[in-house]
């Protein structure tokens, strides 16, 4: 492999690259030559290079520059200002002649550039094109400046005030130490800290504030909730979601991937590891249920399951976003460009991308036909694994002793308090009818037992059935009819319904029997029915509803007494009636839907005598109803367990011939290829086997000269707001340069270094007094660097969606911080789940402090995701994301003002501060308020717009309510301040 | 920090005139009478919906774009075949299946005539069904182009493909793209607002999503039950007056800590505020359509207080009326694969005479001429027959999805009424005349707003993303 080095020229072109035009003189012809190559190489080269000439312009070499093109030469050494290529990158935006044609403008630094360059005789370096674009090459160890004074002893401060210097800026004065409290606290744990935690740093601050923010620090680093708070980022990335996208938008479960997530990042697993678990964590020597669990980031790619999908280009478009999310995750590139065709500016070729292709080409389909020849029948089969939780299981045995336990009892309650069922069967004047045929109207398969009972077989039970046969009441006189309805060993939880393992309830909508007549044929007048009677009957749905002649949904049902026969009888009304009749035609209606029908049943004739042969219907004892409803309860208990499984990608085990894809087509495919990474790129070395787990342990070897600083600058990115690329996906051509190369060299080493530690590399920047500057923005910073890139200032950045409400709820003092298990869904607005195609969800707000837990943990349908978070810029996580946008929209006001989460945080923020402060006066009660939102304490203004809120409020509302209105408003005003949804 | 990266406005200058200011005023930051001045200096600067021109002089200043989502049957509305209804259950020749793909057909593929009459209408005698009487009077105010294509057959695929120009969802939809290039005319409103009827398409919010542009272009939902717009409402038993006490104090402490930190995001937060209150009187007035006349009410067919296709077509109008950039209408329940005589004219009852009024109405009202109104969905359908349904049920003759031909209609906003553009084969399998892609459909009516969508772009992911990928001509044929 060529070794890569990292010339100390360039990085000292990058920090004249920032200085002010006025050094610019100072450049050598060397330096300026190559800091005009890689501006015309960013903007220009795409279109007037090596693979276009538009307008036979060429500007990547001397000679090609001196030939020009269509319009003449573009420079004119002679007349800088008259040189064409001036007049052009400083046309503005938009215009139809600028250059270059399509993005960014060139800024005024790159244009002064130019001009000097041809001013001075357009000098060139072709040392410049041969030189490896900065992020292929590794990093190198800075040398630290050392500064005059011995302020900066920490190399991160050492680097930017070096670079402030230069400017002449100077950095700016610490932060107040409680609104600095508040920074850490959000920027560890994604939470406020309460004012008894920010008045104890403030007093130790006082003494020693960098021992206090280090003590802090570290106490912070250890808080469950770090892990919360650092999962978000990752899981956008990670295109994590509880649905499956696309029109088919099912839930499916994944969240133990999330709970992962958020254990890795709490335990600080180093960032290798991370990486090997969960792109390959199957693959490992034998693999852990938790290294399973975590390969659920693969899975996390969208897929269509909508009828009429074709598989196969599902499964395609799912490994080209495995690929795509790599390439931004890991290696900060777009490979994206290469599915179709190589890239235009990176050095990845199309070969390259399929061959990462290969590598993530051996997953088991996600979705596929039922029936191969019915497109519609398409179905979501992707790889679970059952999750064998020590926690869940431990509750499960002792559910099921409970209950075996409750059964026991309730057994021997019923045999000493009542004749046993079977009693009513050998009663003499009952006898047993088999069918001389039957059918079921859904087709289901049945089976004709011995005791004349009929078992309904089918795996598909049918939403709604009717059952119909032929009994034969010639032996002797009828009264009534029995039905039985029997339990079975083969049916869903023994039955006696057939839809339901858990509640195998059935409804019987309808009883009819018919006369057949000579010919053999059913006649259309059903015989009336009268006097229904069973053993036990649902509320609501008694037996007689079986015989009521309405065309609804109701009849005979037995919840909760599932798991046991039952039984009812029917009288005919006339038994003139049946005079001359031999054959009767019986139909069991199971019109319900839910698939609520009989599994077994029998039918017998009742002789004679129908109210002796027929006890009336049982009612419970006291003792035993108490007994059922226990055992009923904890049943229900433990069938609301969910069942705990989750995807996880699992390898065919027949490979699959991995090719090209001409034009990135499913349907097109080209040579053969085999598993490999991209040339430009360190050396691969496989050890025999070419599969995830040899990639994943490319991607983090030690001569990846991308990762440690792509992870490093996402990292530095969630703290300040933008990163030191400040484009975190793309350390490309066409991606911004590091603000601050030498220091984002100097993280990435020290984060290898420190055994690839996240904790580790926060603490580190946190620690810094770069981190602890104040970040208020004066108008000569506003002026001179309206972005912060030189950091002369702390950073002010609006929290994420996430964030926001977990800082609601906590300031409101409702936040539950109970971690882990499936998603829970916050109160959203009705309606926002009714869509086409796909399982409908009935939208049910999770019950007790479920819904007042973190935004981590909310529910992601990705067609219709949680509105509040999609109105703060969260994204429906259809696609891996490294950066999130942050606006500023009316809807933020709106959801901030009226959403009824935030009004309910309102209001239990009013009560909080009335419980908190109860004998406070009204100013420190509401400067109580005020900290409890923001940290700070509120200046005289500040305090003046709230006691003014509060007055007015208070005096225009009702009198019975009139103070606690007036705290609402309160409350609620300052749930809304832009500093209290911003971190200062 | 920027908040909105590479605005098509001059931020540049902003900027500087924001450091203007500053030196100018020669006054403290401290002072907060200052506010609402220093407010409104750094809120030009960053507003990200501010009006602007685009890159020439447009003909549409805005959008009504009715999309029948399922898919609707050309060839039993706009496109007639009397080949095909003459070849009615003929095995379909080999010759016009090769390497075409159909989401649920396959094996023996037979014709399907259309059930449909089909009468020529206007001067510019465009055929239309007579299942659409109300559109038929309109035909000469409506461009019809034949041959447009797509790449996806399958529903979510193909609008998110037709919104985004991708076919996986993440990037912005077309409205989002105008919002960005144009801002909004109206600061009372968002630039693009979504109407629906029947439930959500099966793309769900992906086809009116901002993607990875700022989410202040995304396309907001006015909903016909519960708010109009989501947290429009007040929270129960707190009057108006009183939130207005609460904003009003929101917006005081606000302009104190602006004059503190300096951070001009704060400016725009407090103008964020303002807006959204007016937006709580100007939604509510705007959605309220029984204070139309009762000549218009019935020109619709829309009835006040319903959810309906009728009702949204009057609430377009009122929007565009009031300066908004982008309306979509979406009607569910197009998806015909099988009895589709029947179910197409179940339809066309519900969306013919309100989209016939709605070019009525703009017309009469001289909106037509800046607001380009185009009908359409996803893809067409098949010249085979389907007989079954989704499940696989038997029924009457359907058709499945067609993504090689199928029709859209343009009017208004710069296109020429009367215009047929485009045929396909003696069946309606191919385009044999004048293809046109969904990027070039795209790209023409960002002409037509102005925008050259080639240089509408903006950077992510290292790219200069645009609605039209690499491609997109645009259609001057079809212009006024």
């Amino acid at each position: 492999m060529q070794k890569l080095t990292f010339p100390i020229a360039c990085l000292a072109s990058f920090i004249v690259a920032f200085t002010t035009p006025c050094r610019a003189a100072e450049r050598s012809p060397e330096i300026l030559a190559k800091e005009v190559y890689t501006i015309l190489n960013r903007a220009c080269f795409e279109c007037h290079g090596p693979t276009r000439q538009d307008g036979s312009l060429r500007l990547d070499s001397r000679e090609a520059i001196a030939a020009g093109g269509d319009s003449g030469s573009p420079i004119d050494s002679d007349e800088p200002q008259n040189s064409d290529l001036l007049r052009r990158i400083r046309l503005s935006k938009g215009d139809e002649e600028v250059m270059p044609k399509r993005g960014d403008v060139l800024g005024k630094r790159e244009v002064n550039l130019i001009r000097e360059w041809i001013a001075r005789g357009a000098p060139w370096s072709d040392n410049a094109a041969k030189e490896t674009h900065w992020s292929y090459t590794s990093p190198k160890k800075p040398l630290i400046p050392s500064l005059d004074h011995n302020a900066a002893r920490h190399p991160i401060d050492a680097m930017v005030q070096a670079r402030l210097e230069q400017e002449g800026l100077k950095p700016s004065k610490v932060a107040d130490s409680r609104v600095l409290a508040r920074r850490l606290f959000l920027d560890i744990t994604g939470l406020p800290p309460n004012p008894s935690e920010v008045e104890s740093f403030a007093s130790e601050a006082a003494i020693d504030m960098q021992t206090t923010v280090e003590s802090w620090v570290d106490r912070l680093l250890n808080s469950p909730q770090y892990g919360e708070k650092w999962a978000r980022p990752w899981l956008d990335a990670a295109r994590y979601a509880d649905s499956h996208g696309f029109q088919r938008d099912d839930l499916h479960e994944i969240w133990a991937y999330r709970d992962w997530v958020i254990q890795a990042l709490n335990a600080d697993m180093p960032f290798d590891q991370f990486t090997i678990e969960q792109l390959a964590g199957d693959l490992l020597p034998n693999p852990t249920e938790s290294q399973i669990i975590a390969t659920g980031f693969n899975r996390c790619a969208p897929c269509n399951v909508e009828a009429g999908t074709d598989p196969e280009e599902n499964r395609f478009n799912q490994v080209v976003d495995r690929v795509n999310t790599l390439g931004y995750v890991w290696l900060g590139s777009t490979l994206e460009c290469a599915q179709c065709h190589n890239h235009k500016y990176d050095p990845f070729t199309q070969k390259d991308y399929y061959g990462l292709f290969a590598f993530f080409n051996q997953s088991e389909l996600e979705a596929d036909r039922a029936n191969p020849k019915v497109p519609g029948s398409i179905k979501f089969i992707g790889p679970y694994m059952e999750l064998d939780r020590q926690e869940g299981q431990r509750e499960n045995v002792e559910f099921d002793a409970k209950i075996a336990k409750a059964k026991t009892k309730l057994d021997v309650a019923i045999k000493k308090e009542k004749p046993s069922k079977s009693e009513v069967q050998s009663s003499s004047s009952v006898r047993i009818l088999k069918p001389l045929d039957f059918e079921s109207k859904s087709g289901s398969n049945y089976e004709l037992l011995d005791d004349g009972s009929i078992l309904l077989r089918d795996d598909n039970t049918p939403d709604i059935d009717t059952y119909s046969m032929t009994i034969d009441i010639s032996a002797g006189p009828v009264v009534g009819l029995l039905l039985e309805a029997m339990t079975d060993p083969s049916l869903p939880g023994t039955g006696p319904g057939r839809g339901d393992s858990a509640r195998p309830n059935f409804v019987l909508t309808a009883f009819e029997v018919r006369a057949v007549d000579s010919s053999g044929k059913a006649i259309e007048k059903s015989i009336p029915l009268t006097d229904a009677k069973s053993d036990f009957s649902q509320d609501g749905f008694d037996a007689s509803k079986a015989i009521d002649n309405q065309k609804d949904r109701y009849g005979w049902a037995i919840s909760p007494k599932f798991k046991e026969p039952h039984w009812a009888a029917f009288h005919f009304a006339n038994p003139t009636d049946l005079e001359g009749t031999t054959q009767l035609n019986i139909q069991l209606i199971q019109n319900h839907g839910g698939a609520r029908s009989i599994g077994r049943f029998r039918l017998s004739a009742i002789a004679e005598n129908y109210s002796e042969a027929i006890p009336n219907s049982p009612t419970d004892s006291p003792q035993i109803a108490a007994l059922r409803k226990s055992l009923a309860t904890l049943e229900s208990q433990r069938d609301k367990k969910p069942m705990l499984k989750t995807l996880v990608m699992r390898d065919i085990e027949q490979p699959r011939m991995s090719t090209m894809y001409s034009r990135g087509d499913f349907r097109s495919p080209g040579d053969s290829i085999a598993p490999h990474t991209p040339a430009v790129l360190h050396r691969y070395e496989s050890s025999g086997s070419n599969n995830r787990l040899t990639l994943a342990k490319w991607l983090v070897s030690s001569e990846n000269p991308l990762v440690s600083r792509v992870v490093v600058n996402r990292l530095w990115l969630e703290v300040f707001g933008a990163g030191l690329v400040a484009t975190p996906e793309d350390f490309g051509l066409k991606g911004d340069l590091p603000t601050h190369p030498d220091l984002l060299d100097w993280l990435a080493i020290e984060f290898v270094e420190n055994g690839w530690s996240q904790k580790q590399l926060l603490r580190t920047i946190l620690v810094s007094q770069t981190y602890r500057q104040s970040s208020k923005i004066t108008p000569e910073l506003l002026d001179r660097d309206p972005n912060n890139a030189l950091l002369a200032r702390g950073p002010r950045v609006r929290l994420s969606a996430e964030s926001i409400r977990d800082n609601a709820l906590a300031i409101s003092g409702t936040l539950s911080l109970k971690q882990f298990g499936p998603p829970i869904r916050p109160p959203q607005p009705d309606g926002l789940w009714k869509k086409v195609g796909g399982e409908q969800y009935d939208y049910q707000v999770s019950p007790g402090e479920d819904q007042f837990r973190r935004g981590v943990y909310v529910v992601l349908k990705r067609m219709s995701p949680y509105p509040s978070f999609i109105n703060f810029d969260a994204t429906a996580r259809l696609a891996c994301r490294v950066n999130r946008g942050r606006s500023n929209t009316p809807l933020q006001a709106l959801t901030l003002l009226n959403d009824p989460v935030y009004v309910a945080a309102a209001q239990s923020f009013s009560k909080r501060i009335l419980e908190e402060v109860k004998t406070a006066n009204l100013d420190e009660q509401l400067a109580y308020a005020f900290q409890l939102a923001v940290a700070r304490i509120p200046n005289v203004a500040e305090c003046d717009a709230l006691r003014k809120l509060f007055e007015f409020e208070k005096a225009a509302r009702d009198s019975s309510t009139s103070q606690s209105d007036a705290w609402f408003a309160v409350a609620s005003a300052i749930l809304n301040l832009d500093e209290t949804i911003t971190k200062e | 920090m920027t908040l909105i990266p590479n605005l098509p406005i001059d931020t540049e200058k902003a900027i500087r005139d924001r450091r203007l200011f500053f030196r100018r005023s020669g006054l403290s930051l401290g002072s907060v009478a200052l506010g609402s001045l220093l407010q409104q200096s750094m809120e030009a600067a960053n507003n990200p919906l501010s009006a602007r021109s685009g890159h020439f002089p447009a003909r549409a200043k805005s959008v009504i774009y009715l999309h029948m989502i399922g898919a609707p049957s050309q060839l039993d509305l706009f496109d007639p075949k009397p080949d095909l209804v003459k070849h009615h259950n003929e095995v379909c020749p080999e010759s016009f299946l090769e390497g075409r793909r159909f989401a649920f057909i396959g094996g023996e593929l037979r014709l399907a005539g259309s059930q449909s009459t089909f009468a020529k209408h206007g001067q510019s005698g465009h055929s239309i069904s007579s299942k659409l009487p109300f559109l038929s009077k309109v035909a000469d105010d409506l461009c019809f182009v034949h041959s447009l294509h797509t790449e996806e057959i399958n529903h979510a695929p193909a609008q998110i493909f037709l919104h985004t120009g991708f076919g996986r969802g993440g990037r912005p939809s077309f409205g989002s793209w105008v919002s960005y290039g144009l801002g909004s005319e109206n600061q009372d409103l968002p630039a693009y607002v979504v109407l629906q009827s029947g439930p959500a398409s099966g793309a769900g919010s992906s086809t009116y999503s901002s993607g990875f542009l700022p989410s202040v272009h995304q396309g907001i939902p006015f909903r016909s039950e519960g708010d109009s717009v989501l947290y429009l409402s007040n929270p129960k038993d707190h009057p108006a007056e009183s939130r207005r006490r609460v904003l009003d104090a929101v917006g005081s402490l606000n302009q104190v800590h602006l004059a503190d930190v300096g951070d001009p995001e704060i400016a725009t937060r407090i103008n964020q505020y303002e807006m959204a209150y007016r937006m709580q009187s100007s939604v509510p007035e705007l959605m309220k359509i029984d204070d139309e006349t009762t000549d218009t009410l019935e020109l619709y067919g829309a009835k006040p207080g319903k959810a309906s296709f009728a009702n949204n077509c009057l609430l377009a109008r009122r929007l565009v009326e009031r300066g908004v950039r982008i309306v979509e209408l979406y009607d569910s329940d197009w998806d015909h694969h099988g009895n589709i005589d029947k179910r197409l004219s179940a339809k066309c009852l519900d969306v013919d005479q309100a989209a016939a009024a709605l070019i009525t109405d703009l017309k009469q009202r001289g909106l037509l001429d800046d607001t380009l109104v185009i009908w359409g969905s996803e893809f067409g359908r098949t010249p085979l027959a389907q007989g079954s349904d989704g499940t696989g049920k038997k029924t009457e003759i359907g058709r499945d999805h067609h993504k090689d031909a199928f029709t859209v209609w343009l009017a208004g906003g710069g296109i020429q009424g009367g215009v047929s553009y485009g045929s396909t084969d003696e069946f309606g399998f191919s385009v044999t005349e004048n293809p046109v892609h969904v990027h070039d459909l795209n790209a023409t009516v960002l002409h037509l707003l102005g925008l050259d969508h080639e240089r509408l772009t903006f950077k992510y992911q290292g790219r200069e993303f645009r609605l039209t990928d690499v491609s997109g001509h645009v259609m001057t044929d079809w212009f006024a």
